[in-house]
């Protein structure tokens, strides 16, 4: 994915290039998308919530201060729109009521060669989101930044604002957390 | 080294980013502590499992989706600098009752069903078309419009419906977007209603827009958002002239309606 291009079209679009918006949707939808899923784990409700918060880059954009640093200040504000979401749909009752069994609910392993092996790769999917899903927020959030969102500690550091040595001390309490958490299937 | 100390370097060991001295020290901890060298080989397969997790693809519907949801915000705010410019103090009850409004109207444009796609407008029963030919005089009046065509705007939402019909087909592949000011985006300056008109007359329509290089997106079977330069209003008026159409606003109807402006959009809704 060319991410480099990020700030060129970040630029064009603040001149009036409304393609320059929907390119940079487009480039960074899967990952806000996933990372909305993350938290809400429900599809329709992590598109909503991804919309939300491109409407937002869409209204707020001015206030981006360098245009390189546009992926921080996108999941800065991501990450805002996804605890706010995530705090009124549990005060709702919303995971309450979500059986984490739904397939739907996010992320899958890599296919298998079988349907056995395939439904064995997709229950263990389920286990591993399930274990996840149970980490608190904090953890979480470190969690899904490095390990599923594959973004570097200088660019966690710069999203949540902590110094690296913090980042990597609190991603590695939650990858404890989460491993304690799958003790019993490893 | 302590057994909780050794834990605390696992990423850094994941990572291979460990000083020396305290690669040397974890290591021999981890090859005398099978408690340790446990809870490493726990802790590998962790990583390895959430690794191997693929993240799902976006749903088709995402960019259009933000599209509406800036179409209908935009709306919001329009109502609101309403309010601000008619420059009285409203009384709570009464500002409530404007946002109550909003919402439900917001709400309804949410959940207006989606009319299948088709190819162009059916053709008008018989009865309207002898009308017409029995020299019945368009008069424009004020109609009301649904509100899925009054705010039903997507930028570029039909690039991505395979099902467009060859005639959109090439407006979007031949013209580019005449010029980006962010207003065209949230609504429509004109609605057009056209009531009697038959399939042919469509096409003729359209064929003479895109003489004219004006932009068309067809956002339904019979709703169409067209682009055209302010300058070309006079043009549009005596196009649309020939069917039998409503317009709104009145002072659309005026030569120098939008005069700041210099693209307007028209949302032509064929009944």
């Amino acid at each position: 994915m060319p991410y480099h291009e990020a700030p060129e079209l970040v630029r064009a679009f603040r001149q009036g290039d409304h393609q320059a918006f929907n390119r940079l949707v487009t480039l960074y939808q899967r990952k806000i998308y996933n990372l909305a899923l993350g938290y809400v784990k429900q599809e329709d409700e992590a598109k909503d919530l991804a919309q939300d918060i491109f409407v937002t880059v869409y209204r707020q954009i001015d206030k981006l201060k360098d245009e390189s640093k546009f992926g921080a200040w996108l999941y800065q504000l991501a990450l805002n729109h996804c605890r706010n979401r995530y705090q009124r749909l549990r005060r709702r009752g919303f995971f309450s009521n979500q059986s984490l069994d739904d397939p739907e609910t996010g992320l899958n392993l890599s296919s298998g060669a079988t349907p056995e092996k395939d439904y064995e790769r997709q229950n263990t999917a389920r286990l591993v989101r399930e274990a996840i899903a149970s980490l608190t927020p904090a953890e979480k959030e470190v969690i899904l930044l490095r390990d599923l969102q594959e973004l570097s500690y200088e660019e966690i550091s710069d999203i949540l604002d902590l110094p690296m040595g913090t980042v990597k001390s609190k991603l590695n309490r939650a990858r404890l957390a989460l491993k304690n958490r799958l003790k019993h299937f490893l | 080294m302590q057994c909780t100390e050794s834990q605390t370097l696992f990423t850094d060991f994941a990572d291979n980013t460990l000083g020396r001295e305290e690669l040397h020290a974890l290591t021999d901890h981890l090859l005398g502590c099978p408690a340790c060298a446990l809870e490493w080989r726990e802790f590998q397969q962790t990583l390895s499992l959430v690794h191997s997790l693929e993240s799902q693809p976006p749903p088709a519907d995402l960019l259009p989706g933000i599209h509406l949801k800036l179409a209908q915000r935009g709306m919001f705010d329009r109502v609101w600098a309403l309010v601000e410019a008619l420059n009285f103090s409203l009384s709570i009850p009464a500002a409530a009752a404007i946002f109550t409004i909003a919402m439900l109207a917001g709400f309804l444009l949410k959940t207006a069903p989606q009319e299948p796609p088709g190819v162009l407008p059916s053709a008008p029963p018989p009865s309207q078309i002898s009308a017409l030919r029995l020299g019945e005089v368009p008069t424009p009046k004020r109609q009301p419009i649904a509100p899925s065509a009054m705010f039903a705007v997507s930028h570029n939402g039909g690039r991505q419906n395979e099902n467009l019909e060859p005639l959109a087909q090439t407006v979007l592949a031949t013209h580019p977007t005449m010029d980006n000011e962010a207003h065209r985006l949230l609504s429509p300056d004109m609605h057009v209603l056209i009531a009697d008109t038959d399939h042919d007359s469509q096409i003729a329509l359209f064929q003479e827009m895109l003489h004219r290089n004006w932009q068309i997106h067809r956002m339904t079977s019979n709703l169409y958002l067209v682009h055209l330069p302010q300058t070309g209003l006079e043009d549009f008026h005596e196009l649309i002239g020939q069917h039998h159409f409503a317009l709104m606003p009145a002072a659309a109807a005026q030569a120098r309606f939008g005069s700041s402006k210099k693209v307007l959009t028209a949302a032509i809704y064929f009944q």
